[in-house]
């Protein structure tokens, strides 16, 4: 039975099993009956060895040295020596291994010998190898490969001619213009097509000249290909400097009648090639050019020299729509073209909110000082997308003359509205020594203008404002004031961060106020901010008699980031008789413990259990369990599957965590945790966890 | 089908697609159009597998665009995301391709959102930039060095509005640290370390029939035929040389390259020499480089070092980002820390810096997506240009080849091309499979 009958009359999966069994008979028939074994009987056996292997292997980048060492033996010399030849044809005729075949090849591709080149120049032939082949021999350069390539275009597996075609024109092997033009009116278009981008790639005089030839002869179906073959050789001659030359293509082929993306490239070569001004080219394409163009010409007014400032007068160009016009705005402003400035304004007023924005943010990116009062204006007054646009050219408009005007308008301004968007700039444009400013408008009748002065103080403002801003908090009337103001204070107390945090003045202001509003306001801010040195402060103020002030101090030590508090928190649990101080500090106490990273397990587990028993409630019970859940280690489980004998109400709460930490401990230690669980066994019937145990 | 028939078929296509690669009639070239205030923009999405799904759910969450088309070699993938799009808009208009090219030449989408597997983005790209449409393409640029210098060349001759798919260019903290270096704020630089994925090890899959549903021959296209198997073609396509450089570049690599770049305002630039070395899976479907660790000398003297997450988290400190690669930009006064959704420095107050409009301040852009959209709609340039695109993957690439050949090379950024190195310059391109080309 033969390859091709196996082939025509075998399911995929048949012909893998049968064709192996077939390929090995064959190779071992022609080891066989090789007239050379006499001679060399080495190298066959080896050859088919290596076949053999090759046949199976999955991947082309296997290591295999021994082989690379035959396969140049094989192939060192002029000719592939003849004994091994018939086995390797054999090889590539077969349906076997890609991998194998490629690592063939690759190895020939690296040799590029005479006999390695020949021997693939063969393979081109043969349609199980010919694509593989291809693609390996246009890994080696040289005249050789074009050569071969040429001579090989009739007879290879049709197949792979375009490829072979392309592959001759990216290597630019110009002895090939005459036979690859042969198939530039081929009746299949995929190989007219390919031989004229093939062309356009060569680039020689004739290529080109037959590349002008079909585009005027007006072949409709492939114009867009053989324009853009010309195009490539038009680029060609710009990287050889012969703009000359290179601009009559662009010429022609603006000309003629082309696709409009050719249209596009074609002016956009002549404004890079042309001895006129390349505005002027614009301009006049911008005149005369169809409505269909207009778009792609106002998109190449990117590409106009960077010094070229006179925009406006693409903006005068009769007939644009404002469509036309709204895009021109945008891409002239972002080449920083002030000439622009009136018709900007004129469409920050249009009746099409998408046009109004384009035009916002192209006055953000032309505004000068002058234009400020207008961007605040805009800012206030504009729907929230125009807002949104408008601040973000005043926030980033450089200069200090700017920082200074806003300044100065952020103090005078009485609108209310133009007054907050000044007061938000200086915080977000960082204008340093603005405290001063913003401490005044901080007391401002207006609420809004007072929280937007916060906000800014908290970027702008330094550790010596810190007792002004005390004062401001210990003065805020309202909850939300208060809110912001503790929120300002933290990050000015911290911009040298938290170990360096200036916390001396609202210490000082907590001793000294005697109000307990004030205290507990102060003691928050305290807690937010966690300087280490802070914490002997606020553990003065749990033992306060003040069971509201008491309960801001255990509000702000429960996030503390270790168990500093806890034996605090602790005594409290113990000592106090007030639910609400002691449900807080058990929270607290519960905490701190889970927050610390570096304190013992067995110690935290064992405080927990002290949490656990005396928690008031099931509800806090419940907390304490789930704090278990996080600190994985076989005291917590020991504790949560003892207690899991008698859940009483909390069975869930202990199976999740239990669930909570055992992927970990399984990972760390995976027998001492399957024996703790396998207590659990009798008392929950958790799939979860009886599923990690069965693991 | 068996092989033979499998690889004649590359010639003609598949059934019921159309013929040419790359290259279509004049008759079926489109262009490009005016998007008026009242029109919504029209979005065509190519290849919504994992990372195109992702982009479509977040595309169809902006008012002022309609999805008017899916391509997806797989058919359940793509209508799958049909009903996706069709339950947005409630109607059944959604329409449908297995070939990216019938696509592209409708006239009346706009812009398009690539996100095909590694191998493909050149060759769609190219077409969409010749057919007149905007695109947002999903990174890397190319497979190799030479198909990123097509694709430059293509979107620079159509002018083409081109968003890559580095997001992290519109992410603030990125924005942060990039501001914070080209301000100074960390001093001089010393080195800047930059941490991506590697690979993991599968068994060679047995081959299996190709689905029905599935085109295969078109999802290889230009890479050289393989036997089926559905690991080869699901996300994992990534770890498979043939497709992809792996964690290096596309895998997640590129993202920091591409922020380090920014940060050394090098978009135009880049290292000029490289050395380092690297392993992969020598046994399994999978052989993108699992472990590395390159060097880079930019120009000015500045050093990069990429390195992949295991080796780095065993050698640096600062690398503790729970759930993304990060970057660590080291000066001569402090060090900078970046990954997604953290950020980290020394000394810790310089978190608190805030970069006034006086000092330089990079583009502003909290929302690629949107960035995109606004280029599209207004002309305004997107924030991922094609130059930042090919010289972050020419970086990759140059991890790549420098630890395939083992040697220190030396780059000439004006030519794009290693010095005096015939086969490092040798694997700047790879050939396609015939009919494929650019």
């Amino acid at each position: 039975m033969s390859l091709t009958s196996l082939l025509k009359n075998n399911t995929m999966d048949q012909l893998i099993t049968t064709s192996k069994r077939f390929f090995l008979v064959s190779i071992l028939a022609l080891f066989i009956s090789l007239p050379g074994l006499s001679k060399n009987e080495n190298l066959p056996a080896r050859t088919a060895e290596m076949l053999g292997t090759l046949t199976n292997i999955d991947r082309n980048d296997t290591s295999l040295p021994e082989f690379e060492s035959l396969i140049q033996e094989i192939f060192a010399g002029k000719k592939v020596q003849k004994q091994a030849k018939p086995l390797l044809v054999q090889f590539f005729k077969s349906e076997k291994s890609f991998a194998g075949k490629r690592f063939v090849l690759q190895e020939l591709e690296k040799m590029g010998t005479p006999s390695a080149v020949q021997f693939m120049a063969e393979l081109l032939t043969i349609d199980t190898s010919s694509e593989l082949a291809l693609m390996a021999l246009q890994g080696i350069p040289g005249a050789k490969v074009n050569k071969i390539l040429r001579k090989s275009i009739k007879k290879a597996d049709p197949s792979i001619l375009p490829g072979m075609i392309n592959a001759l024109g990216k290597r630019q092997d110009y002895r090939a213009t005459s036979i690859i033009s042969g198939y530039i009116n081929d009746k299949n278009p995929l190989l007219a097509t390919t031989a004229i981008s093939a062309l356009g790639k060569i680039g020689t005089p004739d290529a080109t000249a037959l590349l002008t030839r079909a585009m005027q002869s007006g072949n409709k179906q492939n114009q867009f290909i053989i324009t853009e073959a010309l195009l490539d050789r038009a680029e060609q001659l710009v990287k050889q400097n012969q703009t000359n030359r290179a601009f009559e293509i662009y010429n022609s082929i603006r000309a003629a009648d082309v696709p409009e993306m050719i249209a596009i490239a074609a002016i956009k070569g002549k404004m890079e090639t042309s001895s006129e001004n390349p505005a002027d080219i614009l301009k006049e394409e911008l005149s005369t050019s169809p409505d269909h163009l207009k778009p792609g010409v106002i998109d190449l007014v990117k590409n106009l020299p960077a010094s070229w400032k006179s925009g406006r007068e693409f903006l005068q160009v009769p007939g644009l729509q404002d469509i036309d016009k709204s895009r021109l705005l945008v891409i002239l402003a972002e080449r920083n073209d002030k000439s622009i400035f009136d018709e900007v304004n004129q469409f920050i007023h249009h009746k099409e909110p998408v046009y109004r924005e384009s035009a916002i943010y192209a006055l953000t990116k032309i505004a000068e000082l002058k234009d400020i009062p207008l961007l605040a204006e805009l800012a206030a007054t504009r729907s929230e997308k125009e807002q949104e646009i408008a601040r973000g050219g005043f926030y980033r408009l450089p200069g200090k003359d700017v920082d200074a005007f806003i300044l100065q308008k952020a103090s005078g301004t009485q609108d209310i509205a133009e007054k907050t968007e000044y007061i938000k700039a200086i915080g977000e444009r960082n204008i340093p020594s603005a405290a001063q400013v913003l401490t005044q408008t901080a007391r401002n009748d207006n609420r809004d203008i007072r929280i937007e002065s916060y906000r800014s103080l908290a970027k702008v403002a330094g550790k010596e404002n810190l007792k002004e801003l005390t004062e401001l908090l210990l003065a805020a009337e309202n909850s939300r004031e208060k809110q912001e103001l503790e929120r300002t204070l933290y990050l000015v107390s911290t911009k040298e961060g938290q170990e360096n945090a200036a916390t001396e003045e609202i210490v000082a202001f907590l001793k000294n106020t005697p109000e307990k509003e004030k205290k507990s306001s102060l003691i928050s801010v305290l807690g937010s901010i966690k300087k280490p040195g802070d914490i002997n402060v606020l553990q003065h103020y749990l033992n306060s008699e003040d069971v509201d002030i008491q309960l801001s101090a255990i509000r702000a030590l429960s996030e503390w980031p270790n168990a500093g508090p806890a034996e605090n928190f602790k005594k409290m649990i113990n000592n106090t008789d007030d639910l609400r101080v002691k449900t807080l500090a058990l929270r607290g106490f519960t905490q701190v413990l889970v927050n610390d990273g570096s304190y013992p397990n067995g110690k935290k587990v064992n405080e927990l259990l002290f949490g656990l028993e005396n928690a008031p409630n099931v509800n806090e019970k419940k907390l304490v369990i789930s704090a278990l859940g996080k600190v994985s280690s076989s005291e917590s489980l020991k504790a949560l599957v003892d207690h899991l004998k008698n859940p009483g109400d909390l069975r869930p709460e202990l199976e999740a965590a239990i669930l909570n930490m055992v992927p970990q401990l399984m990972r760390e230690n995976k027998n001492n945790t399957t024996t703790e669980l396998k207590r659990v066994k009798p008392y929950t019937s958790n799939a979860e966890i009886l599923k990690w145990l069965n693991n | 089908m068996n092989r033979r028939q499998f690889v004649k078929r590359s010639l003609t296509g598949t059934v019921g697609t159309m013929v040419l690669p790359t290259i279509l009639p004049a008759g079926v070239i489109s262009g490009r159009n005016r998007i008026m205030p009242n029109d919504r923009i029209n979005l065509g999405f190519i290849g919504v597998g994992g990372m195109g799904s992702g982009h479509l759910r977040s595309f169809l969450g902006y008012d002022d665009v309609r999805v008017m088309a899916i391509c997806d070699v797989k058919k359940e993938q793509r209508d799958k995301s049909k009903q996706t799009v069709d339950s947005r808009y409630g109607n059944n208009e959604c329409v449908t391709y297995n070939d990216y090219r019938e696509l592209l030449v409708r006239k009346d989408i706009d812009a398009i959102v690539m996100a095909a597997p590694d191998h493909w983005h050149a060759l769609i790209g190219v077409e969409a930039a010749r057919q007149g449409k905007a695109m947002y393409h999903e990174k890397p640029l190319g497979l190799t060095v030479e198909e990123c210098q097509v694709m430059r060349k293509v979107v620079k001759r159509y002018n083409t509005c081109f968003q890559h798919g580095t997001q992290q260019r519109s992410d603030p903290q990125f924005r942060f640290a990039v501001e914070m270096v080209r301000n100074g704020k960390i001093g001089n630089i010393k080195r800047i370390v930059a941490e991506a994925t590697g690979c993991r090890t599968v068994p060679y899959p047995q081959e299996e029939p190709v689905p029905e549903g599935f085109d295969y021959n078109l999802w290889l296209g230009p890479a050289p035929l393989a036997p089926y198997s559905e690991l080869r073609c699901t996300r994992d396509f990534m770890h498979i040389k043939d497709y992809s450089l792996g964690g290096l570049s596309g895998a997640w690599g590129i993202h920091h390259i591409d922020i380090v770049q920014w940060a050394l305002d090098a978009d135009n630039s880049g290292p000029v020499e490289i050395e380092g070395t690297g392993s992969y899976p020598l046994e399994g479907l999978f052989n993108t480089y699992h472990s590395y660790e390159v060097e880079y000398k930019y120009p000015n003297g500045e050093k990069l070092l990429y390195i992949d997450r295991d080796t780095v988290r065993s050698k640096i400190p600062q690398f503790k980002a729970p759930s993304s690669m990060a970057i660590l930009f080291e000066g001569t006064e402090g060090w900078i820390y970046v990954a997604r959704g953290y950020l980290d420095a020394y000394p810790k107050k310089l978190l608190n810096t805030v970069i006034g409009p006086n000092e330089f301040k990079l583009p502003f852009s909290n929302d690629h997506r949107r960035n995109y959209l606004d280029a599209v709609r207004t002309g305004s340039k997107p924030i991922s240009t094609i130059e930042s695109a090919i010289k972050s993957e020419i970086i990759c690439q140059q991890a790549y080849i420098a630890m395939e050949l083992e040697q220190k090379l030396y780059w000439d950024n004006e030519n794009e091309k290693f010095i005096n190195n015939i086969a490092a310059n040798k694997m700047l391109s790879r050939p396609m499979r015939s009919p494929w080309h650019l």
